[in-house]
């Protein structure tokens, strides 16, 4: 640190704008962040599938055969080392399907969660700091999610028809309010505090007060909520899938993996088990995640967050508890052993 | 530069740096309309700090935030006159060219120096903003400015500070950041509102000479809310005493502690302990409490609590007039009350003839 200094201008030239920029500190706060995360269980686990599942996607297509490749010959072969998923009722690799499955179903989850984020962002904010704008479109979002999910997202693909790209549309029309609830929820507290009234002193403008100054405050919510849309988004995708509404044939997605194999679940149960088993452990995963997030960005949580803490706790009050005991059967000789234990 | 300001009351060229006259605030709530500030009148010299005194909810901040326009402009109504350097119609003005006074030519200070600044920016970028709102300083210049602002106001360590977040700054140093900011863009009327009430007693004297010194410095006009009389004693050069969205005593800072004329303001100093005070006996403290806003007594606001209230108090609403005591040290027209029995009081405390009065 520089010192200070006893005239004021000898100090100035250490002041440069790069300095402070540059976030005193960053790594080591980003580090105790990754340490608070290692620590947290949960969240931990959850981080590493979905790496796991993220690494499936990208590296599994390359390695597996072609999951467009028909092969009549190879037809519902169960897993053996040539085909360790098995492969479907075309001879296609179930592995080589799942882990493109998983490039679709990520890549539809991933880019639902950050438009919507973006989207939901944008209008829970405009609603926190505009009451037209906030009678309006909070009706609307009322609206939307009046409807059930999947029912909504089924019919704005009826009216846009069966693709990828408007999967993700219609997922981040399903969603989006869902955000925008929480992110103008989290703007109406955050609009209270003085240092918005203090800005507005200040002269800064509506635009600058809303954007710059209340978006980052309402990040640890957004991130939160990004995260559960994500999973919801490939649950959705999935469904959308399996009821032949979502990502078109031939494209494997894990959903309409899930359709080809339901007719065939007694004779080749590996063609729904895998990408089933798949779903389900990346939902669990990045709702796993989620949660961690929440926790870990929720200030208030700190306390409880490090594992390696709780147990010294743990361990301190347990050797506690052990020394009382002791001292209780040393300094009370006439204690019958039955009580003291 | 204490009391030679009162004589320009009413001087077109007079060298206030902001006059309201009249200053009516309500708002539009569930009950109905509320005024929250009801006739108000006070003028700031540059270079003085006025003083505003009273207890929670008499309409200090609502003042404040007035003359700033801080209030929510769907649900708030504004009456009267609030002029700026003697030319300025504040409440004329639109949003968009109000702005440019807002920072700039009128600074503002909060009470809570927890949560008036950002969490999420380093005290630097704060800084440079609010210059950069209203200069076409560069961001190094900026810089710079922002550097010299906070060691102006003396916090340990300016370049450290900068490049460190609000909440590893303890509330004194917050509070001196919140001055810098305030007084980044050298303004001609500064706005504290209760600035000491959330710090400890050896930062508020702190904090205190900070305004004292900047005032002087600036030449800056200060309007200084708080409801700490201490505080007032220290550092006002006048005063003005609200009760219930009212002005009811106007005058200097020596008048109000020698000879204050309202039985409010008597019973707010009585009610203060000091160095003299009989430990003893317990604190004179004023009875009942500050009505609500929605049930605003006829006549004398203060009737139903003054212990020398007549019939006569709650007919009509006195009026704010000067205060005519024979022997008193300042000039007419200083000193304004609102009360009809200002100048009868002492005379009532000397014969003891209160208790009788009490009983009405």
């Amino acid at each position: 640190m520089t010192h200070s200094t006893t005239t004021p201008h000898s100090a100035r030239p250490d002041i440069t704008v790069g300095s402070l920029n540059r976030i005193d500190k960053t790594r080591s706060r980003r580090s105790k962040f990754l340490r608070r995360f290692a620590a947290h269980k949960l969240a931990f686990t959850g981080g590493s599938i979905l790496v796991i599942v993220t690494l499936v996607a990208i590296f599994g297509p390359m390695l597996t055969p072609s999951p467009f490749d028909v092969a009549g010959a190879n037809r519902l072969q169960p897993p053996s080392l040539e085909h360790p998923f098995g492969t479907d009722n075309y001879g296609r690799d179930v592995l080589a399907r799942v882990a493109e499955g998983a490039r679709v179903s990520l890549f539809v989850g991933a880019f639902t969660a950050v438009c919507t984020a973006v989207l939901g962002c944008a209008v829970g904010l405009y609603a926190a700091y505009n009451r037209v704008a906030d009678m309006i479109l909070m009706r609307i979002s009322d609206g939307l999610m009046a409807f059930p999910a999947i029912l909504l997202a089924i019919a704005i693909m009826a009216a846009l028809g069966q693709q990828t790209s408007n999967v993700i549309i219609a997922l981040t029309i399903v969603f989006t309010p869902y955000v925008a609830r929480i992110v103008r929820s989290s703007a109406l507290v955050v609009r209270e505090q003085t240092f918005v009234e203090a800005l507005k002193a200040q002269g800064a403008s509506r635009t600058r007060i809303i954007w710059i100054n209340i978006a980052p405050n309402v990040v640890s919510p957004l991130i939160v909520q990004a995260t559960f849309v994500f999973a919801d988004s490939i649950i959705t995708e999935a469904a959308l899938s399996f009821l032949g509404a979502g990502v078109p044939p031939p494209a494997p997605s894990w959903g309409n993996m899930l359709l080809d194999g339901k007719n065939l679940i007694y004779t080749a149960w590996w063609m729904t088990v895998f990408p089933g088993v798949f779903i389900m452990s990346t939902i669990l995963a990045i709702n796993l995640l989620g949660d961690g997030l929440r926790d870990l960005l929720d200030p208030t949580y700190r306390s409880k967050t490090s594992g390696r803490k709780r147990k010294a706790r743990k361990a301190a009050r347990a050797a506690a508890r052990q020394t009382a005991a002791h001292q209780s059967t040393a300094s009370r000789p006439t204690t019958r052993e039955g009580e003291s234990s | 530069m204490t009391t030679t300001h009162a004589e320009n009351h009413d001087d077109a060229g007079s060298p206030d740096v902001l006059r309201v006259r009249d200053l009516r605030t309500s708002f539009a709530t569930e009950d109905g309309l509320v005024t929250a500030v009801d006739g108000v009148s006070f003028h700031v010299a540059r270079g003085e700090i006025l003083g505003i005194v009273g207890e929670s909810g008499c309409g200090k901040s609502v003042t404040a935030e007035s003359v700033m326009r801080l209030l929510d402009e769907d649900t708030t109504d504004y009456d009267g006159s609030v002029t700026f350097d003697g030319t300025t119609e504040l409440l004329e003005l639109t949003e968009d060219q109000m702005r440019p006074y807002r920072g700039s030519r009128l600074g503002m200070i909060f009470q809570d120096p927890m949560s008036s600044l950002n969490p999420v920016y380093t005290i630097g970028n704060q800084l440079i903003e609010a210059i950069r709102t209203h200069t076409r300083l560069t961001k190094q210049q900026a810089a710079d400015k922002a550097l010299q602002m906070l060691q102006i106001t003396g916090i340990p360590e300016p370049e450290l500070r900068l490049r460190q977040y609000p909440h590893q700054l303890s509330g004194g140093q917050r509070q001196r950041v919140v001055i810098a900011m305030a007084m980044c863009c050298e303004p001609d009327l500064l706005i504290a509102d209760e600035p000491t009430t959330a710090l400890d007693v050896t930062t508020q004297a702190q904090i205190l000479r900070l305004i004292d010194d900047l005032r002087c410095n600036y030449d800056t006009g200060t309007m200084f809310i708080t409801h700490d009389l201490g505080v007032v004693a220290e550092i006002c050069d006048r005063v003005i005493v609200m009760y219930l969205g009212q002005v009811i005593e106007d005058t200097d800072v020596h008048t109000l502690f020698d000879e204050p004329a309202h039985p409010y303001t008597r019973g707010l100093l009585a009610s203060t302990p000091s160095l003299e005070t009989d430990n003893s006996k317990d604190l004179p403290i004023i009875p009942g409490a500050v009505p609500t806003l929605t049930q605003v007594p006829d006549g004398c606001r203060f009737a139903a609590r003054c212990p020398f209230a007549i019939d006569e108090c709650t007919r009509a609403t006195p009026e704010l007039r000067p205060h005519q005591r024979p022997g008193s040290h300042t000039a007419a027209g200083d000193h304004l009350v609102r009360c009809i029995r200002a100048e009868e009081i002492p005379d009532l405390l000397s014969t003891g003839d209160e208790q009788e009065d009490t009983d009405d």
